[in-house]
């Protein structure tokens, strides 16, 4: 195959990649009914729906020698010194980090999500927030 | 594997500490995208200029002193797992493409680079914390066609003009 051609083939494969994943990403509907999952290291925190009418907030703490615990509407304040943790906010059927210990804060960055394709992740606690569909 | 130069071995240690340099350095840039994974990936410029000017047991070389030393300086053992994951991903493909298109390309040697770079850290991800980041995928495949394009334009510019030093002649 000549240089021309195989140029060609794998420019060819480049925009086919783009164009599907432009597809994935912006082609995605929210669904009517979501779910919101939490997940720790494969293992799932907790569930819950997300509606449009929710506003509360959820504090995830990792005690330094115990697993992953969640709590809704624990003000980050009553957390012990050096405890790592991510403060979740539910509202308007979104989900997203209000604060968080991590150093980037990349996840809170990330603002609220309902969509499949955005899941939030905060890579240094390795929780996933993933929204999926309710049925 | 041909027995290396003294010279070839000087050039790739200057090339070492240059990837290094500017992998350090990028890491105190903000992230630009507040997605995890997205970045641009200058220091692969350098890794790619190796692959194209001195060879691929060169690049390879580079690329893990520039993993290992740069996630030692910055990081944690996990972000060198997923830098390792990226990067010894993305230079096998580099590799391949760079041999399928008969030494040339450099731009889309480099994007597909930067594609499987991403796959690479999705990979370990879905290893580490669960399937749930393959959700990413779409996104960060994307973001790799732009960082790719961008960091393979600047390593065929500037390896043109370093191919035609004697230096690079040996």
């Amino acid at each position: 195959m000549a240089k021309k051609t195989r140029t060609l083939v794998l420019t060819c494969v480049v925009l086919g990649v783009v164009i599907a994943s432009l597809l994935l990403v912006f082609l995605q509907k929210a669904p009517n009914e979501k779910r919101a999952k939490a997940v720790f290291e494969n293992t799932v925190l907790f569930e819950l729906v997300l509606r449009e009418s929710d506003d509360y907030t959820i504090l995830v703490e990792f005690p330094p020698d115990a697993a992953p615990r969640w709590t809704k509407d624990k003000s980050v304040d009553a957390l012990l010194p050096g405890t790592d943790y991510n403060l979740l906010r539910v509202r308007g059927g979104k989900i997203g980090v209000e604060c968080a210990s991590c150093p980037q804060n990349l996840c809170v960055r990330m603002g609220m999500t309902d969509l499949r394709a955005f899941p939030i992740t905060c890579l240094p606690h390795r929780l996933v927030l993933v929204v999926e569909d309710a049925s | 594997m041909r027995k290396p130069s003294v010279r070839r071995l000087v050039i790739c240690a200057v090339f070492a500490a240059i990837a290094l340099s500017v992998f350090v350095l990028e890491s105190y840039i903000p992230p630009i995208v507040p997605i995890p994974g997205v970045k641009l990936g200058l220091s692969n410029i350098v890794v790619l200029l190796t692959l194209v000017l001195l060879g691929p047991w060169e690049s390879l070389a580079v690329c893990v002193v520039r993993v290992v030393l740069g996630s030692l300086l910055t990081g944690t053992p996990l972000s060198m797992l997923y830098s390792l994951g990226g990067g010894l991903l993305s230079l096998a493909a580099m590799i391949v493409v760079f041999r399928f298109l008969k030494n040339s390309g450099v731009p889309i040697v480099s994007i597909f680079g930067a594609f499987f770079h991403n796959i690479g850290q999705i990979a370990v991800a879905v290893l580490l914390i669960g399937a749930g980041v393959v959700a990413y995928l779409p996104v960060l495949l994307l973001s790799g066609a732009i960082t790719g394009l961008f960091t393979g334009l600047v390593s065929a510019f500037v390896a043109k003009r370093l191919g035609k030093l004697r230096l690079f002649s040996v």
